[in-house]
This record gives C-alpha cells, structure tokens and sequence, in this order.
C-alpha cells in the first residue's frame, strides 16, 4: 500500500484536475449559451430564407443563373472549420475522418481539392498528413462578423462563376438540436443543393396562398434571385460558423463535466484510501507501544 | 395597392444571429435598393431587395416607434406579413446613453470628414455614418454638435 504522503500527493493532483476542467467547463457553458441562442434565434431567418428560395425555385418560368448550373471545372473546394483548442472529446477526429474521405474521393475522380481551414487542430492535422491548406481563417475567434462572412461568400461565388472552381462544401459539426450534433458536409455550391438543404430542414415551407408569379418584384426576378442566391450563400456559411462553434462548446461541456467527475471520484477514492492508510499508521504504532509497555513489564 | 384603410399588419425584422423585432405596426418605411418605399396594410404581394439604409417601422402597439439602420438584404410582403431579411442591423434600442454619445460623436466625426475620404470603403463607411446621425434625429435622440477645432 503507498504511504498516506504519496496519496495526499495524487489526491492534490486530482483536485487541481478537477479545479481546471471545472472552470473550462464554466466558461464552455457560458459561450455555448450565448451561441445556442444565436443559433435559436437564427432560426427564423433561415426558415424565412427557405421560403424565398422554394417560391423562387418554384416558378412557372424556370430562372436560370450561373450559380444554380452545375460547373465542369475540375476543381473542388472544401471549408472546414474545426477548432482551435482541444480537450473537447472526439470533435475533432470526427472532421479528420471527412477530410481524409474527401481526399480519397478527390483522388479517385481526378479532382484537385483545396481546402480552407479553420481552427489550428485542422491546420496541425493537415500539416501531419502533409496538405498544404489552400487558405486559412485566422482573421476571427470563432464565428466571423456579417462583413466578414459576406467576404468569405463573395470569393467563393466569384470563383464558382470565373469556373476556378466547380464545387464547394463545408465540413463543420452540424448543430441540430442540444441532443443531437453531427460531422456532415454541406454543399454550398452549386445553389441548387445548398437550397435544397435548406428547404429540407425548414419547418415550414409555405404557408400562403401566392405563387412567385403574384408578386410585384423590385428589381426583376432574374436580379432578385441573384440578390437572394448571394444572400443564402452569405448566411449559409456565416451559420455553419455558427452552428460549429455552438456543437465545440456543447462537445467541451460535456466532455469536462464528465471528466471533473471522474477527478471528484478518484478525490473520493484517494480520499478513503488516505483514510485507510492514516488507520493503519495509527493501529501499527498503537501496537508498537503497548507491545513496548509489555516488554517493560 | 395600398388601401386608403388604416389598420396594423405583422413585422418581423431577422437577422442570421438574432430576430430583433416582431410585433404589429401601423406603417414601414423601407430603404429599398431604388429609394424608399412605404408599406401600410393590405399592400399588394412584394418581393423586393434592400440597400444601405434606414427601415422605420411606425405606430407599433406598446411600443415607440423603431428605427434601424440595414446594410442590404430582402423583404418580403405576403398577406398584411412584412418580413425583412438583413444581414445585419444597428438601433439603439438597448445602449447606455453614453454608449449612444460615444457611438454617435464617432458617427459624426466620420461623417464630417467625408469630403477627404478616397477609398470606396472608406466612402461607405462615411455614408453609413452620415445615416447613424439621421436615424438618432429620426429616433428623438440629441445630437450634440461637433467641437469646432481651435
């Protein structure tokens, strides 16, 4: 049995173990909730986005626009956003696995795959498997401002357009409810896929009577959709910002929590042992001095 | 068309990271992308898209009325419903009073100093300047005037 000195020692160990996850456990708590009610709260936007696009997709006189047709450029490109501290479970192994697919796949069809990394977990990764990450969002913490978000959009339409590139995807944690967050890819271009995604998770599709041809439009239709393709492009990834920073703070929560209770058991446990080991100090030298006592007898 | 009627209609104001507004209004004066535009009940069903400006929404139960300054995006008019769409959207509404003094003495030095601007960027920034200072006459919120340089 290790002496009671040795114990108190790993017992200290433990409950700075247990101070440290504590508090990244707090501050976690503290920023998921702010980004869960940005995410709640954004909601409604992204419904009322959904509903723009279907009545829009759904028109009698289909609308065409470079950003809907499919590109043949041979080129793919790949956002992921992951994050830049550790210590959050498997948050980070899970977007590893989709980079490594996504290569597997790029190489099998000939494609070439740029990718542009966010968190310096995905850059070291990237790095240790030797990609050379075509960008990197280092310009903000976590989610970017509207300014910044409308920047990153406008490069990659503009790409998407001038045929550098034919597809785009981001890779981030999916935020789908406090229960539920998954690694996914979200096609971002072509718009035909990001609308359909965004459709598809909407609540409500449309709820009115009116068909694209009832409204009075300002400017014309065909400038419209470009106003509002841009629009879903923008928001779409300024969201996967934000639904990903939401699921790494939630990933921390709960990985710390259970980590600060496994320090508090092991406190418990080290404490009873300590208490075993005090006992049995104690009853040795109890035996030490009544044994003395006899022999002086 | 507009009806020579008055009456209230729904407005929602969203925004990627926040629904700021929602409530009943009497009147909406938009900062649509060719000027502005009025909206009352029982407007015709409208799609149009927005520019750098300010939105007023007017006569809103229980509340006064709200102003904020869009930097682009949508509305959408669907059976007495207003819905805007902005990527973002500055008010007051919720400052400190110095918080709005700091901001709006800010707004005011950028704006002043337009005429030397050369950049586009630098030129939008001054526009939206010059219409943070407007929106806080519009919203009854002083203006204290510039100090002059010595």
């Amino acid at each position: 049995m290790a002496n009671s000195r040795q114990i108190l020692s790993r017992r200290r160990a433990a409950e700075n173990i247990s101070k440290v996850t504590g508090t990244m456990e707090t501050i976690s708590a503290v920023r998921y909730r702010q980004y869960y009610q940005q995410w709640a709260q954004g909601l409604a936007f992204y419904d009322a986005l959904a509903q723009l696009a279907y009545l829009m997709v759904t028109a009698e006189t289909p609308i065409v626009h470079p950003l809907m047709q499919g590109s043949s450029s041979k080129n793919n490109a790949l956002i992921v956003i992951g994050s830049d501290r550790g210590l959050c479970g498997a948050y980070n192994n899970d977007l590893f696995r989709q980079i490594d697919t996504h290569v597997k796949m790029a190489r099998r069809f000939g494609r070439e795959l740029k990718i542009y990394a966010k968190g310096r977990k995905v850059i070291s990764y990237m790095d240790h498997q030797k990609i050379q990450p075509a960008g990197v969002y280092d310009q903000f913490a976590e989610t970017p401002t509207a300014v910044q978000a409308n920047q990153i959009g406008d490069f990659f339409m503009n790409e998407y357009i001038e045929g550098r590139i034919g597809r785009l995807g981001i890779v981030y944690n999916r935020f789908f409810s406090p229960a539920s967050q998954k690694v996914q890819t979200l096609t971002v271009l072509p718009v035909s896929d990001l609308i359909e995604d965004l459709t598809t998770r909407s609540t409500i599709i449309w709820p009115w009577e009116q068909n694209f041809e009832d409204f009075f439009m300002t400017p014309s239709g065909e400038e419209l959709f470009e106003t509002l393709a841009r629009m879903i492009v923008r928001a779409s990834i300024l969201g996967c910002f934000i639904e990903a920073a939401t699921s790494e703070h939630l990933a921390r929560v709960v990985n710390m929590r259970s980590a600060t209770d496994n320090a508090d058991e092991m406190i418990a446990n080290l404490t009873k042992e300590y208490n075993r080991a005090r006992q049995g100090q104690i009853t040795t030298e109890l035996l030490d001095i009544v044994s003395g006592m006899n022999a002086m007898k | 068309m507009v009806s020579t009627v008055h009456g209230l209609f729904r407005v929602v104001l969203l925004t990627p990271k926040a629904s700021l507004l929602d409530c009943r209004a009497g009147s909406v004066i938009l900062p649509a992308h060719d000027g502005q535009r009025g909206i009352l009940r029982n407007h015709c069903p409208m799609l149009a898209g927005l520019s750098l400006g300010i939105l007023q929404v007017r006569e809103i139960i229980d509340r006064p009325d709200a102003f904020y300054l869009l930097e682009g995006g949508f509305v959408r008019v669907t059976e007495n419903h207003v819905t805007i769409l902005a990527y973002d959207a500055v008010t007051f509404e919720g400052m400190e009073k110095d918080q709005i003094k700091n901001f709006l003495s800010q707004a005011q030095n950028t704006a002043a100093g337009q005429d030397f601007i050369q950049t586009p960027l630098g030129k939008a920034d001054a526009e939206r300047s010059r219409l943070l200072v407007r929106m806080a006459g519009l919203a009854g919120i002083e203006v204290e005037p510039l100090e002059q340089p010595q």
